[in-house]
């Protein structure tokens, strides 16, 4: 997977832009607030269909300008691709892909990429709610699919969520839930044997990772937390979501939301044995977080035969030199990298890299 | 936005109906206006004359002019057979088929406690009123293939069954004349659940 040319009008702070991309490693450095991320952004939209920064595609709209434009020219599978985005504001966006229109929810799986933030450091320390962000996108782009159902799933979960609330005030009959359960649980079984079967991959591809990059001292191990089945995956997950769902009816109702199902699922990270989370030192952190996205990088591989497009959005800073290093041997001749620093001091000697200056919505070479 | 104060008006009238925007708002409004007097006023009648003699049919809820309707009046159909709908034109798209020989129920909507809409928000209470009456052998549920359509399908289903009466759901499929490989996953997922033996 490669990105060709970036075409921007209108975006963000950039007034117009195109820029060809011939290199495997490009890295956009400039003061804060010049409009470094934005470029990463338009390249992360186009692969997710939306913004990571925003849900309101107005705000990725220049200042007083009533639309705005993203093409991104792709090589996918060694085949030209084209995806053109256009926000018109107070309109819902529309997308060509290859000049024909297309969906916002069919758009992931077309262009692979893969994000690296400073939001990432937590996926160790922080709440299980980025964990399964981290999971969902992942499969996601190797499986569209798993997208739709995740959807559909969320969808049902508000409507569920919504009538709990509706019941607890007396306004609905209980009777009532029986009808969005008997969808939920099928779809949360489906949704959470697809986690398990990714995560049982990615295990073995961040162990690998993490080994390397330890000095193979540490072995890290990651399994997915089913709440409420003890530590033992049940075989009839659909069964166990139904019991689960009734079982806990009462409950749901009164604290009007629903309990369990795989939006409170998460993942259990352990070094050598140990919990990562709550006993591991901020360095170990770092380096399991490091170990996730490289595997997250390998999981894409593996799954569509290709790597994905990486953007590192100012972590370069967050790695300690040997971590940085072990970053760019690993991707430096197989993955295309956009990368952004503050500090051009910290890419020293990379002379196979293309390097531009940003600097308030201009782009020098 | 012209400066014209009737145009304006009959502009965001336009406006207001599904699916037009304000581009093609302007150009009906223009063409009305281009347009002899008899054809705005055969227009206005019709609009007029539609809102007042069309109904609601007190058995199937579909719109008609005569109560019952024409559908629920015919000899020629199947008494026994009920499917139901969300939509009166979901009525209109099947009844295009031919294939469907019985009456229908329009539920005027699906459940969705999102947008507070509840079993009493639909022709419910009248379809199982007109179940209980006895008569009626199969209910097909035809709902929308969406989240708020099932969940509809299954609350009734439940409620019928008691009944003694055949709850049937309309197949999910691939649509026909259609490539394989255009067909989503979830559709093409389903389809392949609901195989049939040749």
């Amino acid at each position: 997977m490669r990105v060709t040319r970036l075409t921007l009008r209108n975006f963000r702070n950039y007034h117009a832009l195109t820029l060809p991309f011939n290199h495997n490693i490009v890295i956009f450095t400039g003061a804060n607030a010049q409009g470094k991320t934005n470029i990463l952004e338009a390249i992360y939209t186009g692969a997710m269909g939306r913004s990571h920064r925003t849900h309101a595609d107005d705000d990725l709209i220049r200042w007083e300008q009533s639309a705005a434009l993203v093409e991104i020219a792709f090589q996918r599978q060694d085949i030209d691709h084209s995806l053109m985005f256009k926000f018109i504001k107070d309109q819902n966006k529309e997308i060509l892909w290859n000049g024909n229109p297309i969906k916002a929810r069919e758009i992931v799986g077309t262009l692979n990429v893969v994000l690296f933030s400073p939001e990432d450091l937590l996926l160790v320390k922080g709440a299980p709610a980025l964990r399964r962000r981290f999971l969902d996108v992942e499969i996601s782009q190797a499986n569209p699919a798993y997208y739709r159902q995740l959807s559909q799933y969320n969808r049902m979960l508000q409507q569920r969520n919504h009538l709990l609330k509706k019941i607890r005030e007396k306004k609905a009959g209980p009777e009532l839930l029986d009808a969005w359960d008997e969808q939920l649980a099928p779809t949360a079984a489906v949704i959470v044997k697809k986690r398990l079967e990714a995560v049982k991959k990615f295990n073995m591809l961040a162990n690998l990772m993490h080994r390397k990059l330890t000095g193979n001292k540490e072995n890290l191990s990651v399994q997915y937390v089913l709440q409420g089945s003890e530590g033992k995956i049940p075989d009839d997950l659909c069964l166990f979501f139904k019991d689960s769902f009734s079982s806990q009816r009462l409950a749901d109702i009164a604290r009007g939301s629903t309990g369990s199902g795989p939006h409170r699922d998460d993942i259990y990270l352990s070094v050598n044995g140990q919990n990562l989370r709550v006993f591991g030192s901020q360095g170990q952190q770092r380096t399991g977080v490091l170990a996730l996205k490289l595997a997250e990088l390998e999981f894409i591989k593996s799954e569509t035969g290709e790597y994905p497009v990486l953007l590192l959005d100012d972590v370069m800073s967050e790695l300690d030199a040997s971590r940085r290093e072990y970053l760019l041997s690993f991707i430096r001749d197989k993955i295309q990298t956009f990368i952004t620093a503050t500090d051009i001091t910290a890419f020293p000697e990379i002379k196979y890299a293309k390097f531009y200056r940003v600097s308030q919505g201009n782009i020098l070479e | 936005m012209n400066h014209v104060a009737p145009i304006n008006k009959l502009v965001d009238q336009f406006r207001r109906l599904p699916g037009i925007g304000p581009k093609s708002a302007t150009r009906l409004a223009y063409f009305i206006l281009k347009a002899d007097r008899e054809r705005a006023e055969a227009l206005a009648q019709a609009i007029l004359n539609a809102k007042e003699q069309v109904g609601f049919c007190s058995q199937c809820f579909n719109f008609t002019d005569t109560d019952p309707c024409q559908i629920c009046q015919s000899e020629a159909r199947d008494h026994s057979l009920i499917c139901v709908v969300e939509e009166p034109s979901d009525v209109a798209a099947l009844e295009r088929t031919r294939e469907f020989k019985g009456l229908y129920h329009v539920l005027h909507g699906a459940l969705s406690p999102l947008a507070g809409i509840g079993p009493d928000d639909l022709k419910l209470k009248e379809l199982l009123k007109r179940v209980g009456k006895g008569g009626v052998a199969e209910v097909v549920m035809a709902t929308n293939p969406n989240v708020e359509g099932e969940a509809t399908a299954m609350y009734i289903a439940r409620l019928l069954k008691p009944l003694g009466v055949k709850v049937t759901k309309i197949a999910r499929g691939l649509p026909v004349g259609g490539d394989l490989e255009y067909a989503d996953e979830v559709t093409l997922s389903e389809a392949f659940e609901n195989r049939r033996e040749m």
